[in-house]
């Protein structure tokens, strides 16, 4: 093997973070296209060390191939880390709710820790965990586009997020495997604590490499979501007409109750906006009591704290912060002079 | 068009070259050249990246073969693939009829 293609070879294996396997399999790709371009450049009368210069040339530059095939790995690891720690996150949320609902054990260390820890904070996480795995896995599989910019910052920070939140839940599920909880609840508890520490090695090294998909700039959450509507839209006629519906009653609202758009309005007003949404979602999601006619304000009071607690936490990182008169000016008159 | 811009669509394109039958790489950069009648003039290694996402997308699959002495990794388009090949023909048609007939207009 010539000079030029083991010094290329050398630079791109220092390059590549993509663990070793991959990283083999890469080598061997490359060398044998190498080759192939150096008996090509041979063909067209080069001599040898001239062909394995040209040939690497031809192949482009080691340290732009290595960034491509890092940002893939980083890519895929923040997928798969979403997806696992949505999954243990919720799995511990169900666990909570069927071991409470059958009452069977005396959760550790005791029934009202238990509850707060397994069904109250863990909401934290699951929003979180959702958020990531929006925004890594099923944000860029929809619009078929690549995680990129600030949409990958924020799923690793929301990665992150729900890697360290996750703790206390793991630490509470581990101690209750020995109380004499029914088997199933005890085995999606065995999942939990067995499965979210890897999930959680895995989402704080993908999340720490989110840098390396581009600068924090462009699209938010609420952009993300706007686009992924428009590729539903595009996909399904269900979802065109669903999307289309939205669209217009929204801009009915804005024409007819001008003063409820621009209090739900939640890129300016985000507080106002959670708080109204967070109540409704606590009736919501205590909609079948009101329906039996047993209605459970406490339990929908805290629903609505803890959905109201999510945006408190997340909603700057995510970055749906309020957009100020100032930075609104500033917006419109770079937007004239453009 | 700049190197960006077709990086965009190097996926597509991938599969859309995929789609005539299996190919390794080097054969794959070759025929992307030779069917843009030289017009993706890409740095040759740009396919790689391309071929293992769509690989742990699904929608590729490779395997090693040896031909003349030589070691190669053959991919070839999955049924997974196939279908996401016909769907990215179709977007790509309406997408450039819309363009084109904006253009027309100019």
């Amino acid at each position: 093997m010539s000079t030029a293609v083991t010094d290329y070879l050398g630079e791109l294996g220092t390059a590549l973070r993509v663990g070793a396997r991959r990283q083999r399999r890469i080598s061997a790709e490359v060398s044998d296209h190498l080759a192939e371009l150096i008996a090509d450049e041979t063909a067209r009368g080069a001599d040898d060390v001239l062909a394995a210069e040209r040939a690497v040339q031809r192949f482009g530059a080691p340290a732009e191939l290595a960034a491509e095939f890092n940002a893939d790995a980083v890519r895929y690891a923040l997928s798969r880390a979403a997806c696992g720690l949505a999954a243990c996150a919720a799995a511990a949320f169900f666990a909570a709710g069927l071991s409470l609902q059958t009452g069977a054990a005396r959760p550790w260390p005791s029934g009202l820790v238990f509850s707060l820890v397994m069904q109250l904070w863990v909401q934290v996480p699951v929003a979180c965990g959702a958020i990531a795995l929006f925004l890594a896995a099923v944000a860029p599989w929809l619009r078929g586009t690549l995680l990129a910019g600030r949409p990958a910052a924020l799923a690793g920070r929301s990665l992150a997020l729900a890697s360290v939140l996750l703790l206390p839940v793991v630490v509470v599920a581990a101690a209750n495997l020995g109380t004499g909880m029914p088997a199933a609840e005890r085995l999606l508890l065995a999942i939990v604590v067995a499965a979210t520490p890897v999930a959680a090695i895995i989402g704080l090294r993908a999340a720490a490499r989110a840098s390396w998909l581009g600068r924090s700039a462009g699209e938010d959450v609420l952009d993300v979501i706007a686009a992924v509507g428009g590729a539903l839209a595009g996909r399904w006629s269900l979802a065109a007409r669903a999307h289309q519906l939205a669209g217009d009653s929204w801009r009915m609202a804005r024409e007819r109750t001008p003063w409820l758009t621009r209090w739900l309005d939640l890129r300016h007003h985000p507080w106002r906006a959670a708080a109204t949404v967070s109540v409704a979602a606590g009736l919501l999601l205590k909609a079948p009591d009101l329906l039996i006619g047993d209605p459970d304000f406490l339990g929908s009071a805290m629903e609505a704290a803890a959905v109201y607690t999510c945006f408190a936490a997340l909603g700057g990182v995510l970055g749906l912060r309020a957009v100020r008169p100032l930075e609104m000016r500033s917006r419109v008159k770079i937007a004239t002079t453009a | 068009m700049s190197q960006d811009a077709v990086r965009g669509h190097l996926d597509g394109l991938v599969l859309a070259v995929l789609a005539g039958g299996p190919a390794h790489g080097y054969a794959l950069i070759e025929l992307l050249r030779e069917r843009s009648s030289g017009f993706f003039e890409l740095p040759e290694g740009t396919v790689y990246p391309a071929l293992h996402r769509l690989e742990q997308a699904g929608l590729v699959e490779s395997g090693w073969s040896e031909a003349g002495g030589r070691r190669r990794r053959v991919y070839e388009l999955t049924a997974r693939g196939r279908r996401a090949t016909a769907d990215r023909r179709q977007e790509w048609r309406t997408f450039a009829a819309a363009v084109d007939a904006i253009w027309q207009g100019a």
